[in-house]
């Protein structure tokens, strides 16, 4: 009896995280104008190095996964696919110091680009003085590199000045920690898949 | 190869595949977790010759680089060094007191760090240096101390 309870609890739990990740994919379907198409996979491994973070999930090519592939969770963007086999690819997780990204701040568009650093944060090389962003900004994808736009990487969380410097520091405070994932969301271009077949 | 050795290979790679899957969530403070690799390998040196420890670091870097992105062979040559410098070590001093073997595992795990920082360095160009590297140094300390303190391997005989 109590083992039927605590696995009830389980798949309770699981339709949850399912049905957040479903709602979000509604909400970008209504908001993108890219064809995307929306594969879900489930986490099924870890990079097992303290030094470079990625995720290994349960989707390859045979469900049309590719090289550069937008891997989302929670509504938010938890990496880009950086190695595809049969049945099951590799995600470069965005708390990866080789993760590097065009993004753009919500509020005030400025386009700056993104670069992880370790599991929580992550840092946005040049910028210039002039640009406007601030403590408090979310920094999101943008389409100029090609990939869907307004998923939310991170949020402003210390922004330097040194005079004399050509480049701002500013840091970046990660909204997913990527170990207490279970289920992602890839999107693919439909696009691309058509002109393959 | 004996039979002894096709068992080890099987140890290794089950390790690597509790590393991946089950280790990193659940044995991970301050989102670092032990190297169980790491300290597989420096037994396994500790216990046999130059020849077979390097092929087995190397086969053991090899199999965790083929699961993670980005840095190729930044796992096999981090594990051969290790495997290098434990027989280096092990030749010279009597190693067989847990007190030099505790050394051992610390300079070990300080070497894994600087070589992982710079190789990463030189690749993205970050240098980034956190305070809790010294969680990992000590989370590798105790797995190490389990193993040694129940390990068959660790017999006087065999070092002196």
């Amino acid at each position: 009896m109590k083992i039927k309870l605590i696995e009830l609890k389980n798949i309770e739990n699981e339709n949850l995280k399912l049905k957040k990740l479903l709602n979000f994919v509604d909400e970008l379907k209504k908001s993108t104008k890219k064809d995307l198409n929306y594969v879900g996979a489930k986490v099924i491994g870890y990079s097992g190095d303290n030094w470079i973070n990625s995720l290994i999930i349960d989707v390859g090519s045979s469900y049309g996964i590719k090289e550069g592939d937008v891997v989302i969770a929670d509504g938010y963007l938890v990496g880009i696919v950086s190695e595809v086999g049969k049945f099951s690819s590799s995600v470069l997780l965005v708390s990866n110091k080789n993760f590097k990204i065009t993004c753009r701040t919500k509020k005030t568009r400025e386009v700056c680009f993104f670069q992880g650093v370790d599991n929580k944060t992550g840092k946005l090389n040049f910028v210039k003085p002039e640009q406007d962003i601030r403590i408090g900004d979310i920094i999101e994808t943008t389409n100029l590199d090609g990939k869907p736009a307004g998923i939310p990487i991170g949020v402003v969380k210390e922004v330097s000045y040194e005079e004399g410097n050509f480049f701002k520091d500013v840091k970046i405070k990660l909204f997913l920690y990527p170990y207490s994932l279970e289920y992602v969301v890839v999107l693919t271009d439909k696009k691309e898949e058509n002109e393959k077949k | 190869m004996k039979k002894n050795d096709y068992l080890l290979i099987f140890l290794g790679i089950f390790t690597l595949v509790l590393q991946t899957t089950v280790f990193v969530k659940y044995i991970s403070i301050f989102n670092f977790t032990p190297d169980f690799l790491a300290i597989f390998v420096i037994l396994f040196t500790l216990n046999n010759d130059f020849k077979k420890s390097i092929y087995f670091a190397l086969f053991l870097g090899l199999l965790q680089d083929f699961l993670t992105p980005s840095i190729f062979v930044f796992n096999t040559i981090s594990k051969v060094i290790l495997s290098m410098i434990t027989y280096s070590v092990k030749r010279q001093f009597y190693l067989s007191e847990m007190w030099y073997k505790s050394i051992l595992i610390i300079g070990l795990s300080v070497v894994d760090i600087a070589f992982k920082t710079l190789l990463i360095f030189l690749k993205t160009g970050i240098f980034y240096f956190s305070q809790n590297y010294v969680i990992y140094i000590v989370l590798n300390f105790i797995i190490f101390y389990l193993f040694a303190i129940n390990n068959r391997f660790f017999n006087k005989e065999q070092y002196s």
